[in-house]
């Protein structure tokens, strides 16, 4: 592969420095982003592969005309010349090169145990709080990967026997787990893998950051949400989401799976958002049909939870200033979205002006999610078992309850008893689980699925790695450029984990699982997750936008409109939820950032001066990056 | 010499020879300079080549001994204060008695220099350890080393091992250093980690490489060799040799915190470094006094040395490698720390108090019986004598002993039943008092 003179010079050089120092240990923020960018470049020369299929670079027929100005539901036509790439059920791909994963099978698959590691590494012995974030933030990033990826449910006779100790009080000896189903070949280019396994697993959802967690991955998953009114969303008279016909206690949306009412509440607030923004484009528009409407504010909105992930979410799990400017380069180049909005674009370049509206780009390789993307978002340890659920007008602690029961079936008839506001407030100011071994929810490592299935998802977040090769800590890290860990003491400065890692994994450092290695290594300063989860995200992250047609050359007035760029550019998170629930103003007062902790607010319905405080570095910092 | 009953504090100060006099400024200095840095300057873990030949010249354990001994015959008492009372230098047996009884509790070993450097290479080995973590740590090692059993569960094996390695040694005339340290290497390693391991010389080199580290008293953190190193150790514990002590970890009683494969280093250099240098000088001792030749040899005569019981039965050849780490202990100090307000000797010493235990003077005090000669009868009847530190005493003694004397012996044995070597450099004189130093790194032997 040839690579550009400057990404190779900036390469050797940083490859040089890493070897010493990791970017975070750089002195000074310009230097840690130029680093981010050197590795990025890396990344995207190095670490994406189609498992099969070729890019195609000549369209075989013409586009429909409704794909031109609009999302499909089933995510075909994002690239005018390959309609099927990023569509509803094709293959995850690959940043590590297909000839080197080894899809595991036993004993290598068992050894340890899945489950050891599940009970030996991963309970939580007592909740640790990360305690920069809100439970909005954990609840968020759910909610994007649902927007993202689902490998579905396997089929009940296809298992995987996991061994379970004789102690185990486990129900079932040895624990079955359904395999991710394979896609069939004519999805998949049949990539060849290193031991001859299939590597390619289909995505039940569109790989496109398009919102089809809220619009459907399907036409009929679609239509069954849409009013077809004014190009509007379903929402009962209540301002809540309407119950699913075929699921009681649960929403009707584009994808409700695994749902609870953190969930429920943020695809009720973007459902309105998206209602919201019909009402504004009919009355500029008065003549545009239901279908206009919908199509544009699907675009709008879709772009708007984007951005709202890109430049807040992001920067707030990974809260350094590096960070903050690196991703606000990536959505609006280095100049700043103001420049930008007085000047427009200062040519094609992503690094001045951003990645939004600059030239569609793959980058060698069919945009499709990858296997490792998704390892790296496993994150159930943001889940909190104990909850303490507030009213937002007095403050008032109204009830303990327990994960389970606001959970599955019983999510509908629990929020019965509150006011939508009441349960955001919530969230806004309690903290989530810090990413971390024996941080493991309780309630998902003895979960019973809504359809009565029995899974301890720690065991699960283990096993389906290894079942779908995604490679070990230490393989992974190289694959990511990183150095290998010789020992177990520098895999973590914990030294009861450091021992305690070393004997479910019989002294062999480079068995230990990518999960363990993300969740035991050193966080660098500011950081909700590990630095070897980060190598994703960096790649990821930007190509997510890069690739999508949407967010690039198609991200322009005639297709947005201008009313939907602006949009799109001047709405944070703390907008769009105050728009719905005025209410929360007092809580959300002075916060540059609606997923760290919110105000809490006393009896007389003012919020306490501590929090503001504490995120008054944060608000500063992030003015200084904004102006 | 067997071990006195110790008399209780208050009934040492009553016979007039307890309590801890204070020391004047330059009595105190004089003390430091002569006791504590020689003891510094020579390495704290590996004796530095170049410092143990200067050292050696100067003869500074001869100075040590002399200025101690001056100042204990002027101030009488169990030892004496330094600077104030922030260092206590104790020589009186039941006041050593008193710190080593309670050693690791109110005597905490894991402090001062030498715990620093330490820390570099093994910052939770047990001797660095205090409290619970020092009792679960002290359990494992004892299990590993079977301190409490006469003979190792895997004596058998060791003795194989020391019999095929000192065939190994390829001797053109002549035992050098050079020799005999290869020779221990490869012991060190099948004893611990296996056959497998006898030639990884990269393993030994690291540590090494961190021995020297540490006599620099290096910064603080972790470097690459320390995790390569480690990272080797747990490569040797996935799949445990069958007969090495690392077998032996299955088994031996242990939680997270024992941290099972930081207790591995001390073992490596305590018999590679500090066992190879003191049977070095054994060997020299023994056959530079024809009369102590002949009574090992007689001892030896007839002995079945793959026999354990046999190696275990040599207690003459026992006594002289005892007489030799008196005579030139490879810890030339031996430093504690108070862990609270407490009693020494009848008197009161407050917390955070450094307490000496200048082996280099108690093993060589003029008051002792025959200080400067090869009295193996002194050891005749397996006691123990709370002055003399080599393997140190009470509840911190050294658990590997009797593993030291196992090794230690089998190679001595084994070399004296193949050949008759005679110490070509240093001369030792018979009849002379033995030297204050002995630098086993240029002992030569003829064969």
């Amino acid at each position: 592969m040839s690579r550009s003179l400057s990404s190779r010079a900036l390469s050797a050089v940083f490859h040089r420095v890493n070897k010493r120092r990791q970017w975070y240990e750089l002195p000074t923020v310009g230097l840690k982003a130029l680093n981010l960018l050197s590795l990025r470049l890396d990344l995207r020369d190095l670490n994406l592969f189609d498992t099969g299929t070729p890019i195609r670079r000549h369209g075989l027929e013409e586009p429909p005309a409704e794909a031109l100005k609009a999302r499909r539901p089933d995510g075909q036509w994002n690239d005018l010349n390959d309609p099927e790439m990023g569509s509803t059920g094709s293959a995850f791909t690959r940043n590590v090169n297909p000839k080197r994963i080894k899809p595991e099978t036993p004993p290598r698959l068992h050894d340890p145990s899945a489950r050891k590691v599940s009970l030996e590494l991963m309970t939580r012995d007592e909740f640790k709080p990360a305690t920069t974030l809100n439970v909005l933030a954990a609840a968020w990033i759910q909610f994007e990967n649902h927007n993202w990826f689902f490998h579905g449910r396997g089929k009940p006779e296809e298992t995987m026997d996991v061994p379970v100790e004789d102690s185990d009080d486990w129900p079932e000896h040895p624990m079955r787990v359904r395999r991710t189903v394979s896609v069939p070949a004519h999805n998949s280019g049949g990539a060849p893998s290193g031991n001859g396994k299939s590597i390619d697993f289909g995505n039940t959802e569109t790989h496109w950051w398009d919102g089809s967690q809220l619009y459907g991955s399907t036409e009929e998953k679609q239509k069954a949400v849409r009013t077809f009114e004014d190009g509007k969303l379903k929402l009962d008279g209540n301002g809540r989401l309407p119950e699913d016909p075929n699921e009681a206690g649960i929403d009707l949306t584009g994808f409700n799976e695994n749902w609870w009412f953190g969930l429920s509440c943020l695809h009720a607030l973007f459902t309105k958002e998206h209602n919201a923004i019909c009402d504004v484009l009919k009355r500029e528009n008065p003549r545009w049909d239901d279908q206009r409407l919908f199509d544009t504010a699907w675009l709008i909105n879709s772009a708007l939870m984007a951005k709202i992930h890109t430049v807040e979410w992001t920067p707030g799990i990974v809260n350094t200033p590096a960070l903050w400017l690196a991703m606000n380069t990536n959505w609006s180049g280095i100049f700043g979205q103001n420049i930008k909005d007085r000047f427009g674009r200062l040519g094609d370049s992503e690094l001045f002006s951003g990645i939004m509206g600059s030239p569609q780009e793959h980058h060698d390789a069919r945009f499709q999610l990858t296997e490792e993307f998704i390892s790296v978002y496993r994150m159930h340890p943001l889940v909190r078992d104990d909850w303490n659920l507030y009213e937002l007008e007095s403050g008032r602690l109204v009830e303990e309850k327990k994960f389970v029961e606001l959970q599955g079936a019983s999510t509908r008839s629990f929020m019965d008893k509150y006011d939508p506001a009441d349960l955001i407030y919530t969230m806004g100011i309690e903290n989530p689980g810090a990413i971390t071994l024996h941080n493991y929810p309780a309630a998902l490592q003895r979960f019973t699925r809504i359809d009565g299935e029995q899974m301890d998802l720690a065991t699960l977040d283990i096993l389906r790695d290894r079942e779908r090769g995604v490679p070990r800590y230490n393989d992974f890290r190289e694959e990511m450029r990183m150095p290998r860990v010789r020992s177990f003491e520098e895999l973590t400065p914990n030294r009861d984990w450091a021992e305690q890692i070393r004997r479910v994994y019989n002294n062999d450092i480079d068995k230990v699982d990518l999960q363990v290695g993300m969740y035991a290594e050193p966080l660098p300063p500011g950081f909700g997750f590990s630095d070897t989860a980060f190598r994703v995200f960096i790649l990821m992250a930007s190509r997510r936008l890069k690739s999508d047609r949407f967010f690039t050359t198609d991200f322009r007035p005639e297709v947005y409109t201008q009313t939907g760029i602006d949009w799109v550019t001047k709405t944070k998170m703390k907008d769009v939820l105050l728009r719905h629930y005025p209410e929360l103003e007092p809580a959300l007062e002075g916060l540059p950032n609606a997923f760290l902790p919110w105000h809490r607010v006393g009896p007389d319905g003012k919020a306490d001066g501590k929090v503001k405080h504490r995120v008054e570095g944060a608000r500063k910092a992030l003015e200084a990056i904004n102006s | 010499m067997s071990t006195e009953v110790a008399a209780p504090p208050a009934e040492a100060e009553r016979a007039g020879g307890g309590g801890l006099p204070a020391a004047s400024l330059p009595e105190s200095l004089k003390v430091l300079r002569t006791g504590v840095l020689p003891a510094i300057g020579r390495g704290l873990f590996v004796p530095r080549r170049g410092a143990m030949k200067l050292l050696t010249r100067l003869d500074t354990d001869r100075r040590a001994v002399r200025a101690l001994a001056k100042l204990r015959d002027k101030h009488g008492g169990e030892g004496l204060r330094l600077l104030g009372g922030r260092i206590v230098v104790v020589w009186g047996r039941d006041a050593i008695r008193e710190v080593l009884d309670q050693s690791a509790d109110v005597y905490a070993s894991d402090s001062g220099a030498k715990a620093k450097g330490m820390a570099h290479f093994q910052p939770e080995a047990l001797t660095l350890s205090r409290g619970e973590e020092w009792a679960d740590r002290r359990r494992f090692n004892e299990s590993v080393l079977a301190t409490s059993e006469r003979l190792h569960p895997f004596a058998e094996r060791f003795l194989t091992v020391a019999g095929d390695e000192v065939r190994r040694l390829q001797l053109d005339g002549g035992l050098e250093w050079a020799d005999w340290e290869r020779l221990f290497d490869r012991l060190t390693l099948r004893v611990v980690f296996g056959d497998r391991a006898s030639d990884d010389q990269e393993l030994t080199g690291l540590l090494e490489k961190l021995l020297a580290e540490s006599n620099r008293l290096p910064g603080p953190g972790p470097n690459d060799t320390y995790y390569e190193f480690y990272g080797r150790l747990e490569g040797y514990l996935r799949d445990p040799e069958p007969g090495t002590l690392l077998a032996r970890f299955a088994d031996a009683p242990q939680t997270d915190r024992t941290r099972v494969v930081q207790q591995i280093p001390h073992w490596m250099f305590a018999t590679r470094d500090t066992l190879g240098a003191n049977a070095y000088r054994a060997l020299g001792a023994i056959v530079a006094d024809p009369a102590v030749e002949r009574r090992v040899r007689d001892e030896l005569g007839g002995a079945d040395l793959s026999d354990p019981a046999a190696i275990d039965g040599l207690s003459y050849l026992q006594g002289c490698l005892e007489e030799t780490m008196r005579l030139w202990p490879t810890t030339p100090l031996i430093g504690r720390e108070t862990t609270r307000d407490t009693t020494l000797a009848g008197e009161r010493i407050e917390e955070g108090t450094q307490v000496l235990l200048l082996n280099a003077f108690n093993h060589r005090d003029p008051k002792e019986r025959n200080p400067d000669r090869l009295d193996a009868e002194r050891w005749a009847d397996g006691g123990r004598d709370y002055r003399f530190n080599h393997l140190s005493n009470g509840t911190q003694d050294c658990p590997g002993g009797p593993l030291v004397h196992l090794l230690g012996k089998a190679v001595l044995a084994q070399v004296l039943d193949r050949w008759s070597p005679r110490l070509e450099e240093p001369r030792l004189d018979p009849e002379e008092p033995l030297p204050y130093m002995l630098d086993f790194y240029r002992m030569r032997f003829a064969l």
